[in-house]
């Protein structure tokens, strides 16, 4: 298949992540969303990879993916400490966090 | 491959259902499993983008590990029916993503689907063994301060969750 299908697909997934960044309001959602705009990046890395002929993109999904664990676990730990401070997943109130 | 376009629409279409699904399901949990489909769709992308190593990395990586840490905080945290219960008012964050959504639409319609094809390069495979040289001769540096990054989130991530009790006081 051609570059552009891939591009077009990498579009739609990034913005199902931002619509559901912008819709949902649980933090989980937030995080999968993330995982799905990090995953569609991906996948343009793939993509150009293969039409320029080298695998320097292939390289750099890889490092995207570990980045993604990185974040992933960061975020579920804060998630966690969020939960045992207010009985809740629930980002209304996040700005309380601070205090 | 003539059977490619037909492979690239199904897992194309999986992914897409899935990364829909996953934003329509009510509990955490059931839109998990939906991210794992699109996440395993993605890799059948990857296979037939000569990706092999991207591909069982997908797999390894986000439908095995990122996703099964995800899946066990959501257990731990189970409050999938106080999420439903307060997640109102999100009429104007669903207008807004309508509104980013026509945009990226809009510049997918002008600015890609009318334009000439990219003109595509005599297709390499990235076996393991290729993707190892690169990773170790022209990108160590950067592996290096990926190893570092994942280290610096490993004790970040025991700090944030390990608050002592009496620090959780509001």
């Amino acid at each position: 298949m051609s570059t552009n299908a891939h591009v077009g697909l990498a579009i739609v997934i990034f913005f199902i992540g931002v619509f559901g960044i912008l819709v949902r309001r649980s933090a989980f959602f937030y995080l999968m969303s993330i995982e799905l705009m990090l995953n569609s990046a991906n996948l343009l890395w793939v993509a150009f990879a293969r039409n320029r002929g080298d695998l320097d993109g292939h390289v750099y999904a890889f490092f995207i993916m570990a980045l993604a664990a990185a974040e992933a676990c960061v975020g579920l730990s804060i998630i966690v400490l969020y939960y045992r401070k207010r009985r809740s997943v629930v980002l209304n109130r996040a700005r309380e966090m601070g205090k | 491959m003539a059977s490619a376009p037909i492979f690239f629409g199904l897992f194309a279409a999986t992914a897409v259902i899935a990364a829909i699904a996953m934003l329509t399901r009510k509990t955490a949990l059931g839109a998990a499993v939906s991210l794992v489909v699109c996440f395993l769709a993605f890799s059948g992308l990857y296979v037939m983008l000569d990706a092999p190593f991207v591909a069982v990395m997908q797999v390894v990586v986000y439908a095995g590990a990122i996703m099964m840490l995800i899946v066990f905080v959501i257990m731990t945290v189970d409050t999938d029916a106080e999420i439903m219960r307060k997640e109102r008012g999100t009429v104007v964050g669903a207008i807004v993503a309508t509104i980013i959504v026509g945009v990226g639409v809009a510049v997918y319609e002008l600015a890609l689907h009318s334009a000439a094809p990219f003109a595509a390069a005599a297709p390499v495979s990235g076996t393991v063994a290729r993707i190892g040289a690169l990773l170790f001769t022209r990108h160590v540096l950067n592996f290096e301060m990926l190893s570092l990054l994942l280290l610096v989130a490993l004790v970040g991530a025991l700090i944030i969750a390990k608050q002592p009790k009496k620090n959780l006081e509001a």
